[in-house]
């Protein structure tokens, strides 16, 4: 016995020490060249753009690829195509494309687009981007396998520098979408199959810079790209992104200089930093009314606007959304978020709303609309039944949820809420199947308010409240015949209204979070609330 | 010779001795003169007739660790009941405009970020891990303790198929199980103490099975079988008696393992509903800004530690107390 | 003894069997689908992506062809990271909560016994009670305060120690004294209460008798005899440890399993979870194996009534 357990002490013992020899960190630097150090909480996904659908994986891509044009702090601007045309019909955008060259040196050329456009529709790709190419001609039919010869999709080369692209029906806002669409190399696909994109060396890419390595779950490495077009302007030698999912060791590493940008800092740490950036990020968080209700009892007090209203009234928005959601959160008065644009200023400037929610909590106002709805319900406050408000398992929904829930018992005096926390799937399984009352919902940052105020209609994703409205559907269609900003805007201006004055949601906060470094060191980095957050394209370092 | 308390007649022995000689006595029945039975008590046990657990009782009420421990666990029992009753504030008051703020005289605890009472909190925590505690450790341990007894006392194939089984249940990962209990009998402290059951009882099996598989060949158990032990017999006044040691330490260590399965299932989101609290969560939500505001979390993890250590130091003292080799 | 240890592989094999099959089901039990959890998409489309990856056949089919790949050693792709086969992923990030895993082992194990050895043997004096307070604290406190209690003293505060990551030697002292301690802390007092066990059979009476000095009596009696309960609990604590800890990897910025395993149950990555499951099951499987092996081989009166 005594042999046994000194021989397996000795064994643990020595395992240990050769595993603590054996090193696994990817710190490679070169001395005295500009490098960010970015830590996120999560890693990328996917470097595959025609299968990314988180932000995450978006911001690597944004660095590592290069798009027809490039939205840079929100503008867009030409990038690989240098120039464009739309038909006078909106039916045909025209690309013209520069000399650029990938990574390894090849040449990019229209094709290439062509090639990421029919992977994205492939059925066998099997991504949910490609529903964002419906307007295409042929594209739904090509992505539901109606048909199978991807040359009768609207979409071609007919030189190495011309993109075409042909559209069933006009819409305007795809043309954001289009443009930044993602070259692909259908040789470098072939070699690697369906692991494209699942490591640094099993892609290529055209953009600013390139993936030097890529560790999952730790690290990205990315180089300055010197083949890409415009190398002159980006003068970062290394941007590092690093993932430290607990926010405490985020910040203890920026406080220990081992990074020097820190996105999405935990609320708590907020005040620490004098250097602190809030950053929307353009979704809207709102309360979606289920109006069949999860039972007819709930469902019909549910469909009583007046009701809803009372709810919405009685939130404390202003406090509640600085106290659980940080300097970036903001209380929401309208449903579209204030980070849109208009034509020459913010949307919320150049178009402005009826009966805007206020900031604060009006529980004057809040009472008269619950009296109001009880009268015509024919029911007395003990006489409600019980909802089930339905979230995602994330701690700061659950605060708010608390806080919200908290205060319609304290303006209304209403008891009858039940709160119910659920894992991510099962919460957006619930809500398909309807299984709620109140949903706590996030409205995605979509660019354009079209595909925000899409989501309403009858048949729109995350519509589950049984709120269909033919006026509404066809006012939202409408907008998009009108190719001129200005007066597609009018119109969407109207839309939000109706949605605001009869739809089934009331929004509560415009979400964001805050990033910390020190501008006077890194400069020139732009940020925007669509698409990607942080850009460091042209960022500078002082030494 | 003569001490004269119980012969009525002259002493036969002294007549004998002179008769025989000085070192040979031969004593005869005539010799003897019997008394009859005096009384039973000659066979007494000397001290009052006492049963296994009210012994065990007396002996740890003398260990003053352990009795301080319980004293400690049923104040804190007492408190989870009456302190929210009595504190100016609710668990689910929210007040924006004191949130964050330290100890005070009108906070005892502080504050959280939306302006909560700790105090209350803490001490409305209080009822969900003792709850969940206690339950979610007696619960599994007494089916793991049936389950691997039977196991390890029958032995052979039931003893095999039933390990196997349990080997499988354990590999399934409990989240499942957790997600699937949650979505379907709803959530809150019973699902959550029903849970813990369903997955925590497997590891008391295997080693209850352990426990009894070495017993049940000692000396002690085949001299009962020889005299004639029914299987229940034995099972329930020779093995189970001399496992309770080692099951109370188990089950010991096993509440604060409940506890904290509470605090992580709450940090994936399948905890207690808001907004009804534990203190797990309340570490939990403490360690995210303990940089920041360290009392949020210093005095839910305080009350945990306080608590566990009291119940291990009188699970020690039970054990103690209940070992049969430690009588006095 | 060949042919117990044929028995038992093939039943352990039947197991593993068995658990794949059990979470296979289980997991088709969850409401929800492995597309939903970033992209906000319709129905048609998710119906859509559904067929397209034989989610909507009849369950008994994706079984069949699951098993069929599974046996062959191939473990599918993942749904939630396209293009990242499970394969790939558990080659890639097992060793690394592996080696914490033993690390932790090594660590915890021999120092849990060494103070359970030491406050046994002086029970009822000051060093018992040291042992047991510092053993108890390590059970009471959650190992989610412990990190961020030792990252912040030892790390930021005193600057002694790397953050985190997973480099050099530096770098591995925390995360290991994290994940060690809730072990150190429960084989001290199992080992505790199995010496004071012990020490009160006979044939440590007679083992004092025939005249043996102290430590001959420990180290050849007390603790090999003392030492059995522990082992079974050894079996899952070490397979548990080689899992990997969810929280220790968060904190430390570990790159290892454990991080996967939840986040694939939570966002129902079948492939991910199922791949997982089949390869735990079958280190604890193997693990109980060795254990009662070694009970065999430790305990004689085992061996002779088995």
């Amino acid at each position: 016995m005594k042999k046994l357990t000194v021989f397996t002490l000795t064994v643990f013992l020595t395992l240990m020490f050769v595993a603590g020899c054996i090193s696994n960190g990817p710190k490679t630097e070169v001395e005295g060249s500009k490098i960010i150090n970015w830590v996120m909480g999560a890693d990328a996904i996917t470097l595959d753009h025609t299968k990314a659908e988180d932000n995450l994986s978006g911001e690597i891509i944004y660095h590592v690829c290069d798009p027809l044009r490039r939205s840079i702090g929100g503008i867009f601007e030409p990038a690989v195509a240098k120039d464009y045309d739309i038909s006078e019909d909106g039916l045909t955008f025209t690309y013209y494309l520069r000399d650029s060259l990938w990574s390894d040196g090849e040449p990019v050329v229209a094709q290439q687009f062509v090639d990421a456009i029919i992977r994205i529709l492939d059925p066998r790709t099997a991504t949910a981007n490609a529903h964002n190419y419906y307007p295409i001609v042929n594209a739904k039919a090509y992505n539901t396998g109606e048909i199978t010869d991807a040359s009768l999709v609207g979409v071609s080369a007919p030189d190495e520098h011309t993109l075409v692209v042909n559209l069933e029906e006009i819409c305007p806002p795809f043309f954001d979408v289009c443009s930044s669409t993602y070259p692909i190399r259908k040789d470098v696909l072939e070699e690697y199959g369906e692991s494209y994109g699942s490591e640094a060396d099993k892609f290529i890419g055209n953009g600013p810079f390139k993936v030097k390595s890529w560790t999952h779950d730790i690290s990205v490495e990315m180089v300055k790209n010197e083949n890409y077009w415009n190398a002159e302007a980006v003068r970062i030698d290394q941007l590092n992104r690093l993932v430290v999912q607990d926010g405490n060791t985020r910040v203890s590493m920026y406080d220990k200089g081992e990074v020097n940008f820190v996105g999405a800092i935990p609320v708590v740490f907020e005040e620490k930093y004098e250097k602190i950036h809030p950053l929307s990020s353009g979704a809207v968080v709102a309360l979606e009314f289920n109006l069949r209700g999860m039972n007819p009892e709930t469902g019909k007090v549910l469909s009583n606007v007046n009701f809803r209203k009372a709810l919405s009234y009685a939130v404390d928005r202003e406090p509640l959304a600085k106290a659980v959601g940080g300097k970036a959160w903001k209380a929401a008065h309208r449903v579209l978020s204030d980070a849109h644009m208009g034509v020459a200023d913010t949307y919320h400037n150049e178009y402005p709303l009826q009966n805007t929610l206020p900031k604060n909590a009006d529980p004057a106002k809040a009472q008269e609309y619950l009296a109001q709805a009880l009268t015509e319900l024919d029911m007395t406050i003990d006489q409600l039944p019980e909802f089930t408000f339905l979230l995602f398992d994330v701690e700061s929904y659950k605060m708010f949820s608390e806080a919200i829930v908290d205060g319609w018992e304290k303006v209304l005096g209403l008891k009858c809420f039940e709160i119910s926390l659920l894992p991510i799937p099962q919460c957006i399984q619930a809500g398909y199947d309807g299984k709620f009352d109140i949903y706590f919902q996030g409205i995605g940052g979509n660019r354009d308010p079209y595909y925000n105020l899409e989501y309403w209609t009858t048949n729109g994703a995350i519509n589950w409240t049984g709120w269909s409205d033919p006026t509404y559907d066809q006012m939202v269609a409408d907008t998009n015949r009108y190719i001129d900003r200005e007066e597609r805007f009018a119109k969407i201006v109207e839309c939000e209204q109706y949605l605001f004055d009869h739809g089934p949601i009331e929004p509560l906060f415009y979400s964001g979070n805050c990033f910390v470094y020190d501008d006077e060191v890194i400069t020139g980095v732009t940020t925007e609330a669509f698409g990607c957050a942080y850009q460091f394209v042209y960022a500078d370092m002082k030494p | 010779m003569s001490n004269g308390s119980e012969s009525t007649s002259t002493s036969p022995v002294a007549a004998q001795s002179s008769r025989l000689g000085n070192n040979e006595i031969e004593l005869t029945q005539v010799d003897f003169v019997i008394e009859g039975i005096i009384g039973e008590d000659l066979e007494a046990i000397v001290r009052p007739s006492i049963s296994f657990w009210s012994d065990a009782w007396r002996r740890i009420r003398k260990n003053k660790i352990a009795m301080i421990s319980l004293l400690f666990i049923l104040c804190i029992g007492i408190g989870s009941l009456v302190c929210p009753i009595f504190s100016a504030y609710k668990y689910t008051e929210t007040n924006l405009a004191c949130a964050n703020e330290g100890p005070s005289a009108e906070h005892w605890f502080g504050t959280d970020s939306v302006g909560r009472d700790l105090w209350t909190r803490v001490w409305i925590g209080a009822r969900v891990s003792l709850c969940v505690g206690f339950l979610g450790a007696i619960l599994p341990s007494i089916i793991g303790i049936v389950v691997g007894g039977i196991s390890g006392y029958i032995g052979g194939w039931v003893d095999m198929v039933m390990m196997r089984i349990v080997d499988i249940l354990m590999c399934i990962p409990s989240m499942i199980y957790v997600i699937l209990i949650m979505l379907y009998i709803g959530s809150g402290v019973t699902p959550i103490i029903l849970a813990l059951a369903l997955t925590g009882w497997m590891g008391s099996a295997r080693s209850t099975r352990a426990l009894v598989l070495q017993l049940k060949n000692r000396e002690f158990v085949l001299a009962a079988k020889t005299l004639g032990a029914s299987p229940g017999r034995l099972i329930f006044k020779h093995l189970i008696p001399n496992t309770l040691g080692y099951v109370l330490v188990g089950i010991t260590q096993a509440i604060p393992g409940a506890i904290f399965q509470e605090a992580f299932l709450s940090y994936i989101g399948l905890g207690v509903q808001p907004p009804m609290t534990s203190w797990g969560q309340l570490a939990q939500m403490g360690s995210a800004v303990f940089l920041v505001y360290p009392y949020q979390l210093l005095f839910p993890a305080l009350f945990v530690s306080l608590t566990m250590l009291s119940f291990n130091l009188f699970g020690d003292g039970l054990r103690d107390a209940l070992d049969p080799r430690l009588r006095d | 003894m060949f042919r117990y240890i044929m028995e038992r592989l093939f039943i352990s094999m039947v197991t593993i069997f068995l658990i794949a099959t059990a979470t296979f089901f289980l997991l088709r039990l969850l409401p929800g689908n492995p597309f939903q959890s970033t992209t906000v998409m319709t129905v048609e489309m998710r119906d859509q992506l559904m067929s397209y990856y034989g989610l909507d056949r009849p369950v008994i089919e994706q079984y069949a062809k699951y098993m069929t790949s599974a046996l062959k050693g191939d473990l599918g792709y993942s749904f939630k990271y396209p293009g990242r086969s499970v394969n790939d992923v558990i080659k890639r990030h097992f060793p690394v909560s592996a080696i914490l895993g033993l690390q932790a082992l090594a660590v915890g194990f021999p120092v849990g016994l060494l103070l359970g050895v030491v406050a046994a043997r002086n029970r009822g004096k000051p060093l018992d009670y040291m042992c047991v307070f510092v053993s108890i604290i390590g059970v009471s406190i959650p190992s989610f305060v412990l990190a961020s209690l030792l990252q912040y003293i030892f790390g930021v505060k005193l600057d002694l120690l790397p953050i985190a990551g997973w480099g050099g030697f530096m770098s591995r002292v925390l995360p290991t004294l994290a994940m060690s301690f809730g072990m150190i802390a429960g084989e001290a007092r199992s080992m505790r209460a199995s010496m004071l066990e012990v020490s009160s059979e006979d044939y440590m009476k007679t083992a004092k008798a025939k005249g043996l000095s102290s430590w001959q009596i420990v180290w050849r009696h007390q603790i090999r005899n003392a030492i059995l309960p522990l082992l079974t609990g050894l079996g899952l604590r070490a397979a548990s440890l080689l899992m990997g800890s969810l929280i220790i990897e968060q904190i430390f910025v570990i790159p290892g399993l454990g991080l996967y395993y939840t986040n694939a149950i939570q966002s129902l990555d079948y492939t991910m979870v199922m791949g997982l499951t089949i390869f735990y099951g079958s280190i604890l499987v193997f693990t109980n194996f060795l254990v009662d092996l070694s009970y065999g081989l430790v305990d004689p009166r085992i061996r002779i009534a088995d």
